[in-house]
Protein backbone atom coordinates (compact mmCIF):
# COMPACT_ATOMS: atom_id res chain seq x y z
CA UNK A 1 0.00 0.00 0.00
CA UNK A 2 1.40 3.42 -0.99
CA UNK A 3 2.19 5.83 1.80
CA UNK A 4 1.25 9.38 0.93
CA UNK A 5 2.73 12.64 2.12
CA UNK A 6 0.57 14.20 4.84
CA UNK A 7 1.31 17.70 3.42
CA UNK A 8 0.58 17.24 -0.31
CA UNK A 9 -0.55 13.62 -0.79
CA UNK A 10 2.53 12.95 -2.97
CA UNK A 11 4.20 9.53 -2.90
CA UNK A 12 6.94 9.00 -0.32
CA UNK A 13 10.22 7.25 -1.19
CA UNK A 14 12.73 5.91 1.35
CA UNK A 15 16.15 7.59 1.01
CA UNK A 16 19.01 5.40 2.35
CA UNK A 17 21.32 8.42 2.73
CA UNK A 18 19.01 10.20 5.20
CA UNK A 19 17.12 7.10 6.44
CA UNK A 20 13.90 9.12 5.96
CA UNK A 21 10.86 8.97 3.71
CA UNK A 22 11.00 11.87 1.29
CA UNK A 23 8.26 13.43 -0.81
CA UNK A 24 9.43 14.10 -4.37
CA UNK A 25 6.61 16.64 -4.87
CA UNK A 26 6.91 19.02 -1.91
CA UNK A 27 10.25 17.94 -0.41
CA UNK A 28 8.85 17.06 3.04
CA UNK A 29 10.57 14.22 4.90
CA UNK A 30 9.41 11.88 7.65
CA UNK A 31 10.87 9.14 9.83
CA UNK A 32 9.29 5.79 8.73
CA UNK A 33 8.19 5.05 12.28
CA UNK A 34 6.36 8.42 12.43
CA UNK A 35 4.20 7.75 9.37
CA UNK A 36 0.82 6.68 10.60
CA UNK A 37 -0.83 3.60 9.11
CA UNK A 38 -4.54 4.35 9.12
CA UNK A 39 -5.40 0.66 8.71
CA UNK A 40 -2.94 -0.61 11.30
CA UNK A 41 -5.27 -3.27 12.64
CA UNK A 42 -6.03 -4.64 9.18
CA UNK A 43 -2.34 -4.59 8.29
CA UNK A 44 -1.09 -6.11 11.55
CA UNK A 45 -0.25 -9.44 9.95
CA UNK A 46 -0.19 -8.74 6.22
CA UNK A 47 0.92 -6.04 3.81
CA UNK A 48 -0.22 -5.29 0.25
CA UNK A 49 2.09 -5.93 -2.68
CA UNK A 50 2.01 -5.92 -6.48
CA UNK A 51 3.45 -9.16 -7.86
CA UNK A 52 5.18 -9.30 -11.25
CA UNK A 53 6.28 -12.59 -12.81
CA UNK A 54 9.21 -12.99 -15.20
CA UNK A 55 8.11 -15.23 -18.06
CA UNK A 56 11.77 -15.95 -18.83
CA UNK A 57 13.11 -17.28 -15.52
CA UNK A 58 9.92 -17.59 -13.46
CA UNK A 59 11.05 -15.22 -10.71
CA UNK A 60 8.45 -13.25 -8.78
CA UNK A 61 9.28 -9.60 -8.24
CA UNK A 62 7.27 -7.65 -5.71
CA UNK A 63 6.89 -3.89 -5.65
CA UNK A 64 5.01 -1.44 -3.56
CA UNK A 65 2.55 0.90 -5.31
CA UNK A 66 5.27 3.46 -5.85
CA UNK A 67 7.37 1.45 -8.31
CA UNK A 68 6.39 -0.30 -11.53
CA UNK A 69 8.59 -3.14 -12.64
CA UNK A 70 9.89 -3.01 -16.21
CA UNK A 71 12.38 -5.90 -16.22
CA UNK A 72 13.33 -8.88 -14.10
CA UNK A 73 15.86 -7.91 -11.44
CA UNK A 74 17.20 -11.47 -11.41
CA UNK A 75 17.85 -12.20 -15.10
CA UNK A 76 17.52 -8.77 -16.70
CA UNK A 77 14.83 -9.92 -19.11
CA UNK A 78 12.13 -7.39 -20.04
CA UNK A 79 9.51 -10.17 -20.39
CA UNK A 80 8.00 -9.32 -17.02
CA UNK A 81 4.25 -9.09 -16.58
CA UNK A 82 2.00 -7.87 -13.79
CA UNK A 83 0.44 -10.91 -12.16
CA UNK A 84 -1.64 -9.94 -9.15
CA UNK A 85 -2.08 -7.80 -6.07
CA UNK A 86 -1.26 -9.96 -3.11
CA UNK A 87 -1.43 -9.85 0.65
CA UNK A 88 1.82 -11.15 2.08
CA UNK A 89 2.82 -12.10 5.60
CA UNK A 90 4.75 -9.30 7.21
CA UNK A 91 8.39 -10.19 7.93
CA UNK A 92 9.50 -9.75 11.56
CA UNK A 93 12.05 -7.14 10.62
CA UNK A 94 14.34 -5.67 8.02
CA UNK A 95 17.66 -3.95 7.59
CA UNK A 96 16.95 -0.68 5.73
CA UNK A 97 19.10 0.26 2.73
CA UNK A 98 22.09 2.24 3.97
CA UNK A 99 24.04 2.32 0.71
CA UNK A 100 22.49 4.63 -1.87
CA UNK A 101 22.20 3.74 -5.55
CA UNK A 102 24.98 6.24 -6.33
CA UNK A 103 27.27 4.63 -3.74
CA UNK A 104 26.49 1.15 -5.14
CA UNK A 105 27.42 2.39 -8.65
CA UNK A 106 30.59 3.93 -7.24
CA UNK A 107 31.55 0.66 -5.54
CA UNK A 108 30.98 -1.32 -8.74
CA UNK A 109 32.86 1.25 -10.84
CA UNK A 110 35.78 1.13 -8.41
CA UNK A 111 36.20 -2.49 -9.53
CA UNK A 112 36.58 -1.31 -13.15
CA UNK A 113 39.18 1.25 -12.26
CA UNK A 114 42.47 0.34 -13.94
CA UNK A 115 41.06 -3.11 -14.68
CA UNK A 116 42.45 -4.16 -18.07
CA UNK A 117 40.41 -7.38 -18.25
CA UNK A 118 36.83 -6.11 -17.98
CA UNK A 119 35.28 -5.16 -21.36
CA UNK A 120 34.92 -1.39 -21.64
CA UNK A 121 31.28 -1.56 -22.81
CA UNK A 122 30.25 -3.00 -19.41
CA UNK A 123 31.42 0.17 -17.70
CA UNK A 124 28.98 2.11 -19.87
CA UNK A 125 26.19 -0.16 -18.66
CA UNK A 126 26.80 0.66 -15.00
CA UNK A 127 24.13 3.37 -14.95
CA UNK A 128 21.22 3.95 -12.52
CA UNK A 129 18.67 2.40 -14.95
CA UNK A 130 20.43 -0.97 -14.75
CA UNK A 131 20.64 -1.04 -10.95
CA UNK A 132 17.69 -1.98 -8.76
CA UNK A 133 17.40 -2.17 -5.01
CA UNK A 134 15.64 -5.26 -3.77
CA UNK A 135 14.82 -6.45 -0.27
CA UNK A 136 15.77 -10.13 -0.31
CA UNK A 137 13.95 -12.42 2.16
CA UNK A 138 16.13 -14.15 4.74
CA UNK A 139 15.49 -16.44 7.69
CA UNK A 140 17.76 -15.77 10.65
CA UNK A 141 18.10 -19.02 12.55
CA UNK A 142 19.54 -20.44 15.75
CA UNK A 143 20.28 -24.14 15.52
CA UNK A 144 22.05 -27.21 16.87
CA UNK A 145 24.26 -28.91 14.32
CA UNK A 146 26.07 -32.27 14.24
CA UNK A 147 28.43 -33.50 11.54
CA UNK A 148 30.65 -36.57 11.03
CA UNK A 149 33.42 -36.47 8.42
CA UNK A 150 35.74 -39.03 6.89
CA UNK A 151 38.79 -37.22 5.52
CA UNK A 152 41.99 -37.98 3.64
CA UNK A 153 45.30 -36.16 3.64
CA UNK A 154 48.83 -36.60 2.36
CA UNK A 155 51.77 -36.93 4.77
CA UNK A 156 55.50 -37.37 4.19
CA UNK A 157 56.86 -40.79 5.09
CA UNK A 158 60.63 -40.67 4.44
CA UNK A 159 61.05 -39.65 0.81
CA UNK A 160 57.60 -40.73 -0.28
CA UNK A 161 54.12 -39.31 0.30
CA UNK A 162 51.38 -41.52 1.67
CA UNK A 163 47.62 -40.95 1.97
CA UNK A 164 46.20 -41.19 5.48
CA UNK A 165 42.58 -41.18 6.61
CA UNK A 166 40.99 -39.26 9.46
CA UNK A 167 37.76 -39.48 11.38
CA UNK A 168 36.04 -36.45 12.89
CA UNK A 169 32.66 -35.80 14.45
CA UNK A 170 31.42 -32.81 16.37
CA UNK A 171 28.45 -30.70 17.40
CA UNK A 172 27.97 -26.98 17.65
CA UNK A 173 25.28 -24.41 18.37
CA UNK A 174 25.02 -21.54 15.89
CA UNK A 175 23.25 -18.22 16.46
CA UNK A 176 21.83 -15.64 14.05
CA UNK A 177 22.82 -17.43 10.83
CA UNK A 178 21.17 -15.73 7.83
CA UNK A 179 19.64 -18.20 5.35
CA UNK A 180 18.48 -16.71 2.08
CA UNK A 181 14.75 -17.41 1.85
CA UNK A 182 14.38 -17.07 -1.91
CA UNK A 183 14.66 -20.13 -4.14
CA UNK A 184 15.60 -18.00 -7.12
CA UNK A 185 18.82 -16.75 -5.54
CA UNK A 186 21.58 -19.32 -5.20
CA UNK A 187 22.77 -19.84 -1.62
CA UNK A 188 26.35 -19.74 -2.93
CA UNK A 189 25.74 -16.21 -4.24
CA UNK A 190 23.87 -14.93 -1.19
CA UNK A 191 26.64 -16.28 1.09
CA UNK A 192 29.07 -13.94 -0.66
CA UNK A 193 27.01 -10.92 0.38
CA UNK A 194 27.54 -11.58 4.08
CA UNK A 195 28.05 -10.24 6.64
CA UNK A 196 24.81 -8.42 7.40
CA UNK A 197 24.86 -6.65 10.75
CA UNK A 198 21.67 -7.35 12.68
CA UNK A 199 22.31 -4.47 15.10
CA UNK A 200 20.90 -2.14 12.42
CA UNK A 201 17.71 -4.12 11.92
CA UNK A 202 14.31 -2.50 12.47
CA UNK A 203 10.87 -3.88 13.13
CA UNK A 204 9.20 -4.42 9.76
CA UNK A 205 7.51 -1.33 8.41
CA UNK A 206 6.39 -1.36 4.79
CA UNK A 207 7.30 2.31 4.46
CA UNK A 208 10.94 1.22 4.17
CA UNK A 209 10.02 -0.66 0.97
CA UNK A 210 8.97 2.50 -0.87
CA UNK A 211 11.17 2.98 -3.91
CA UNK A 212 12.52 -0.57 -3.81
CA UNK A 213 11.56 -4.02 -5.00
CA UNK A 214 11.10 -6.86 -2.57
CA UNK A 215 10.55 -10.55 -2.60
CA UNK A 216 8.81 -12.88 -0.20
CA UNK A 217 10.21 -16.17 0.98
CA UNK A 218 9.01 -18.98 -1.28
CA UNK A 219 10.65 -21.85 0.59
CA UNK A 220 9.05 -24.47 2.80
CA UNK A 221 10.28 -25.56 6.24
CA UNK A 222 11.91 -28.56 4.55
CA UNK A 223 13.78 -26.21 2.15
CA UNK A 224 14.86 -24.05 5.09
CA UNK A 225 16.28 -27.07 6.93
CA UNK A 226 18.11 -28.17 3.78
CA UNK A 227 19.58 -24.70 3.20
CA UNK A 228 20.52 -24.35 6.89
CA UNK A 229 22.23 -27.76 6.88
CA UNK A 230 24.14 -26.86 3.69
CA UNK A 231 25.16 -23.46 5.12
CA UNK A 232 26.39 -24.98 8.42
CA UNK A 233 28.15 -27.81 6.55
CA UNK A 234 30.15 -25.29 4.50
CA UNK A 235 31.35 -23.51 7.66
CA UNK A 236 31.87 -26.71 9.68
CA UNK A 237 33.88 -28.37 6.87
CA UNK A 238 36.24 -25.35 6.69
CA UNK A 239 36.96 -25.73 10.42
CA UNK A 240 37.33 -29.53 10.34
CA UNK A 241 39.86 -29.47 7.48
CA UNK A 242 42.05 -27.19 9.63
CA UNK A 243 42.26 -29.85 12.38
CA UNK A 244 44.03 -32.35 10.10
CA UNK A 245 47.80 -31.98 10.06
CA UNK A 246 48.40 -33.11 6.49
CA UNK A 247 48.61 -31.69 3.00
CA UNK A 248 45.89 -31.69 0.37
CA UNK A 249 43.21 -32.52 2.95
CA UNK A 250 39.88 -33.54 1.41
CA UNK A 251 36.56 -34.53 2.94
CA UNK A 252 35.84 -37.93 1.39
CA UNK A 253 32.38 -38.27 2.84
CA UNK A 254 30.26 -36.59 5.46
CA UNK A 255 26.92 -36.85 7.18
CA UNK A 256 25.21 -33.95 8.94
CA UNK A 257 22.08 -33.03 10.87
CA UNK A 258 20.55 -29.72 11.83
CA UNK A 259 17.84 -28.80 14.29
CA UNK A 260 16.47 -25.27 13.91
CA UNK A 261 15.14 -23.72 17.10
CA UNK A 262 11.56 -22.53 17.38
CA UNK A 263 12.27 -18.93 16.61
CA UNK A 264 13.51 -18.48 12.98
CA UNK A 265 13.18 -14.76 12.34
CA UNK A 266 11.75 -13.68 8.99
CA UNK A 267 13.79 -10.72 7.75
CA UNK A 268 14.41 -8.66 4.64
CA UNK A 269 17.97 -7.67 3.77
CA UNK A 270 18.90 -4.91 1.30
CA UNK A 271 20.72 -5.85 -1.93
CA UNK A 272 21.49 -3.82 -5.06
CA UNK A 273 21.28 -5.85 -8.30
CA UNK A 274 23.34 -4.64 -11.29
CA UNK A 275 22.05 -6.56 -14.31
CA UNK A 276 23.59 -6.33 -17.77
CA UNK A 277 24.10 -8.34 -20.95
CA UNK A 278 27.46 -9.12 -22.50
CA UNK A 279 27.77 -11.31 -25.60
CA UNK A 280 24.04 -12.05 -25.31
CA UNK A 281 24.45 -13.55 -21.84
CA UNK A 282 22.86 -11.90 -18.80
CA UNK A 283 25.02 -11.17 -15.76
CA UNK A 284 24.08 -10.01 -12.26
CA UNK A 285 26.51 -8.35 -9.90
CA UNK A 286 25.23 -7.86 -6.34
CA UNK A 287 26.05 -5.15 -3.81
CA UNK A 288 25.23 -5.55 -0.11
CA UNK A 289 22.84 -2.65 0.56
CA UNK A 290 24.09 -2.33 4.14
CA UNK A 291 27.88 -2.64 3.85
CA UNK A 292 28.47 -1.91 0.14
CA UNK A 293 30.35 -5.19 -0.42
CA UNK A 294 30.38 -6.17 -4.12
CA UNK A 295 29.82 -9.86 -5.01
CA UNK A 296 30.02 -11.52 -8.42
CA UNK A 297 32.40 -12.25 -11.25
CA UNK A 298 32.84 -9.89 -14.19
CA UNK A 299 33.29 -11.36 -17.67
CA UNK A 300 36.66 -10.71 -19.29
CA UNK A 301 37.91 -9.85 -22.77
CA UNK A 302 39.19 -13.10 -24.24
CA UNK A 303 41.79 -11.43 -26.48
CA UNK A 304 43.25 -9.55 -23.49
CA UNK A 305 43.51 -12.77 -21.46
CA UNK A 306 45.15 -14.61 -24.37
CA UNK A 307 47.63 -11.73 -24.80
CA UNK A 308 48.38 -11.83 -21.07
CA UNK A 309 48.93 -15.60 -21.17
CA UNK A 310 51.24 -15.46 -24.19
CA UNK A 311 53.29 -12.58 -22.74
CA UNK A 312 53.60 -14.33 -19.38
CA UNK A 313 54.62 -17.60 -21.05
CA UNK A 314 57.31 -15.90 -23.16
CA UNK A 315 58.66 -14.01 -20.13
CA UNK A 316 58.69 -17.09 -17.90
CA UNK A 317 60.41 -19.23 -20.54
CA UNK A 318 62.99 -16.51 -21.18
CA UNK A 319 63.85 -16.29 -17.48
CA UNK A 320 64.03 -20.10 -17.07
CA UNK A 321 66.12 -20.65 -20.23
CA UNK A 322 68.54 -17.81 -19.40
CA UNK A 323 68.98 -19.12 -15.84
CA UNK A 324 69.66 -22.64 -17.07
CA UNK A 325 72.08 -21.43 -19.75
CA UNK A 326 73.94 -19.53 -17.03
CA UNK A 327 74.24 -22.70 -14.95
CA UNK A 328 75.20 -24.91 -17.92
CA UNK A 329 78.02 -22.56 -18.90
CA UNK A 330 79.60 -23.16 -15.54
CA UNK A 331 80.38 -26.92 -15.66
CA UNK A 332 81.36 -27.23 -12.00
CA UNK A 333 78.26 -25.43 -10.82
CA UNK A 334 76.12 -27.43 -13.28
CA UNK A 335 77.32 -30.76 -11.90
CA UNK A 336 76.56 -29.76 -8.32
CA UNK A 337 73.21 -28.01 -8.74
CA UNK A 338 71.63 -29.83 -11.71
CA UNK A 339 69.59 -32.33 -9.61
CA UNK A 340 68.32 -29.52 -7.37
CA UNK A 341 67.40 -27.37 -10.37
CA UNK A 342 65.46 -30.28 -11.88
CA UNK A 343 63.68 -31.01 -8.59
CA UNK A 344 62.93 -27.31 -8.10
CA UNK A 345 61.49 -26.91 -11.60
CA UNK A 346 59.29 -29.98 -11.29
CA UNK A 347 58.02 -28.87 -7.85
CA UNK A 348 57.34 -25.32 -9.04
CA UNK A 349 55.58 -26.64 -12.15
CA UNK A 350 53.38 -29.06 -10.20
CA UNK A 351 52.49 -26.47 -7.54
CA UNK A 352 51.63 -23.76 -10.07
CA UNK A 353 49.66 -26.19 -12.21
CA UNK A 354 47.46 -27.52 -9.38
CA UNK A 355 46.88 -24.06 -7.85
CA UNK A 356 46.29 -22.43 -11.24
CA UNK A 357 43.83 -25.06 -12.49
CA UNK A 358 41.92 -25.15 -9.16
CA UNK A 359 41.77 -21.34 -9.08
CA UNK A 360 40.59 -21.00 -12.68
CA UNK A 361 37.91 -23.65 -12.13
CA UNK A 362 36.68 -21.68 -9.11
CA UNK A 363 36.56 -18.44 -11.13
CA UNK A 364 34.65 -20.16 -13.96
CA UNK A 365 32.19 -21.58 -11.43
CA UNK A 366 31.70 -18.10 -9.98
CA UNK A 367 31.25 -16.64 -13.47
CA UNK A 368 28.53 -19.21 -14.21
CA UNK A 369 26.81 -18.23 -10.96
CA UNK A 370 26.98 -14.58 -11.98
CA UNK A 371 25.36 -15.43 -15.32
CA UNK A 372 21.82 -15.10 -14.07
CA UNK A 373 20.32 -17.84 -16.20
CA UNK A 374 22.65 -20.28 -14.54
CA UNK A 375 21.78 -18.93 -11.09
CA UNK A 376 18.27 -20.11 -11.79
CA UNK A 377 19.26 -23.51 -13.17
CA UNK A 378 21.71 -24.02 -10.33
CA UNK A 379 19.13 -23.27 -7.67
CA UNK A 380 16.51 -25.45 -9.29
CA UNK A 381 19.00 -28.30 -9.52
CA UNK A 382 20.16 -28.01 -5.92
CA UNK A 383 16.80 -27.38 -4.35
CA UNK A 384 15.07 -30.02 -6.43
CA UNK B 1 74.08 -37.76 -29.42
CA UNK B 2 72.91 -41.18 -28.26
CA UNK B 3 69.29 -42.16 -27.65
CA UNK B 4 69.35 -41.82 -23.87
CA UNK B 5 70.88 -38.34 -24.01
CA UNK B 6 68.27 -37.34 -26.58
CA UNK B 7 65.50 -38.71 -24.35
CA UNK B 8 66.92 -36.88 -21.32
CA UNK B 9 67.00 -33.61 -23.25
CA UNK B 10 63.46 -34.15 -24.50
CA UNK B 11 62.21 -34.83 -20.96
CA UNK B 12 64.09 -31.79 -19.67
CA UNK B 13 62.65 -29.50 -22.35
CA UNK B 14 59.19 -30.97 -21.74
CA UNK B 15 59.52 -30.19 -18.04
CA UNK B 16 60.56 -26.62 -18.82
CA UNK B 17 57.58 -26.08 -21.13
CA UNK B 18 55.23 -27.67 -18.55
CA UNK B 19 56.62 -25.35 -15.86
CA UNK B 20 56.19 -22.37 -18.19
CA UNK B 21 52.56 -23.29 -18.92
CA UNK B 22 51.88 -23.94 -15.23
CA UNK B 23 53.27 -20.58 -14.12
CA UNK B 24 51.29 -18.89 -16.90
CA UNK B 25 48.07 -20.56 -15.68
CA UNK B 26 48.85 -19.48 -12.13
CA UNK B 27 49.50 -15.86 -13.16
CA UNK B 28 46.31 -15.71 -15.27
CA UNK B 29 44.33 -17.09 -12.32
CA UNK B 30 45.85 -14.55 -9.91
CA UNK B 31 45.10 -11.63 -12.24
CA UNK B 32 41.50 -12.70 -12.97
CA UNK B 33 40.94 -13.36 -9.28
CA UNK B 34 42.32 -9.95 -8.37
CA UNK B 35 40.43 -7.93 -10.98
CA UNK B 36 37.29 -9.86 -12.00
CA UNK B 37 36.25 -12.04 -9.06
CA UNK B 38 34.64 -10.11 -6.18
CA UNK B 39 33.35 -10.95 -2.75
CA UNK B 40 34.88 -14.38 -2.20
CA UNK B 41 35.50 -13.81 1.53
CA UNK B 42 32.95 -15.78 3.52
CA UNK B 43 31.74 -15.61 7.09
CA UNK B 44 33.27 -18.36 9.19
CA UNK B 45 31.90 -20.54 11.97
CA UNK B 46 33.41 -18.14 14.55
CA UNK B 47 31.08 -15.40 13.29
CA UNK B 48 27.98 -17.41 14.21
CA UNK B 49 28.99 -19.79 17.00
CA UNK B 50 29.41 -18.49 20.54
CA UNK B 51 31.43 -21.61 21.47
CA UNK B 52 33.96 -23.77 19.62
CA UNK B 53 33.07 -27.13 18.05
CA UNK B 54 32.55 -29.83 20.67
CA UNK B 55 34.41 -32.81 19.22
CA UNK B 56 32.77 -36.21 19.66
CA UNK B 57 35.37 -38.04 17.60
CA UNK B 58 38.88 -36.92 16.65
CA UNK B 59 41.02 -39.80 15.40
CA UNK B 60 44.01 -39.66 13.05
CA UNK B 61 45.34 -42.39 10.78
CA UNK B 62 42.24 -44.55 10.90
CA UNK B 63 41.92 -47.92 9.09
CA UNK B 64 40.02 -48.14 5.82
CA UNK B 65 36.90 -49.66 7.43
CA UNK B 66 36.57 -46.70 9.85
CA UNK B 67 34.09 -44.91 7.58
CA UNK B 68 31.56 -47.72 8.13
CA UNK B 69 31.82 -47.42 11.93
CA UNK B 70 31.76 -43.60 11.83
CA UNK B 71 28.60 -43.45 9.76
CA UNK B 72 26.98 -46.27 11.71
CA UNK B 73 27.50 -44.26 14.90
CA UNK B 74 26.38 -40.87 13.52
CA UNK B 75 23.98 -42.00 10.80
CA UNK B 76 20.90 -41.52 12.97
CA UNK B 77 19.43 -38.02 13.32
CA UNK B 78 20.33 -37.01 16.90
CA UNK B 79 17.50 -34.46 16.90
CA UNK B 80 14.80 -36.94 15.85
CA UNK B 81 11.55 -36.36 17.69
CA UNK B 82 12.12 -32.71 18.58
CA UNK B 83 8.94 -30.77 17.82
CA UNK B 84 8.98 -27.19 16.59
CA UNK B 85 6.53 -24.47 15.70
CA UNK B 86 6.80 -23.53 12.04
CA UNK B 87 6.42 -19.88 10.92
CA UNK B 88 3.21 -19.15 9.00
CA UNK B 89 5.03 -18.02 5.84
CA UNK B 90 6.74 -21.43 5.55
CA UNK B 91 3.45 -23.26 6.14
CA UNK B 92 1.77 -21.13 3.46
CA UNK B 93 4.56 -21.98 0.99
CA UNK B 94 4.25 -25.70 1.74
CA UNK B 95 0.50 -25.52 1.15
CA UNK B 96 1.04 -23.65 -2.13
CA UNK B 97 3.63 -26.21 -3.22
CA UNK B 98 1.36 -29.16 -2.46
CA UNK B 99 -1.49 -27.53 -4.41
CA UNK B 100 0.84 -27.00 -7.39
CA UNK B 101 2.03 -30.62 -7.16
CA UNK B 102 -1.56 -31.84 -7.06
CA UNK B 103 -2.36 -29.67 -10.09
CA UNK B 104 0.64 -31.09 -12.00
CA UNK B 105 -0.46 -34.65 -11.16
CA UNK B 106 -4.00 -33.92 -12.29
CA UNK B 107 -2.75 -32.41 -15.54
CA UNK B 108 -0.65 -35.51 -16.21
CA UNK B 109 -3.80 -37.63 -16.10
CA UNK B 110 -5.31 -35.59 -18.95
CA UNK B 111 -2.23 -35.39 -21.17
Amino acid sequence: MAVLCSNCAGKLIFNPATQRLECATCGSSFRPEDVEDKNAELHSKYYDTRVYVCSHCGAEVITSDTEASSFCVYCGNPAIVFDRISKEYKPDGLIPFQVTKEEAIKNIKARFHRNPMVPKEIMGKCVPENIRGIYVPYWVINADYTEADYLSGEVKRGKSTVTKYYSRAGEITVKNVPIDGSKILSDDISRKLEPFYLEDSKTFDEDYLNGFYSNTSDMTYFDLKKSAAYRCHKMFADEIVKTVKAKNVKIQDSIYWVDIYDDPVYMMFPVWFFTFKYNDKPYTILVNGQSGKVAGTMPWQKNRVIALAVTTFVLVMTVIVLSILGVINNELLFASVAPYVLAGISLLGTYSFTRGIAGLRRIYKNLRLTQSEDIFKYVKKRQG
Amino acid sequence: MNDSAFLMNAVFIGMLVFTGISITLFVVFKILNRFNNFGDSFCKMDDYAPRAIHFLRDIDDVPSNEKRFLFAEYGENPYEGRQHTIPEQLLKNAKKESIEEQFDQDMEKYT
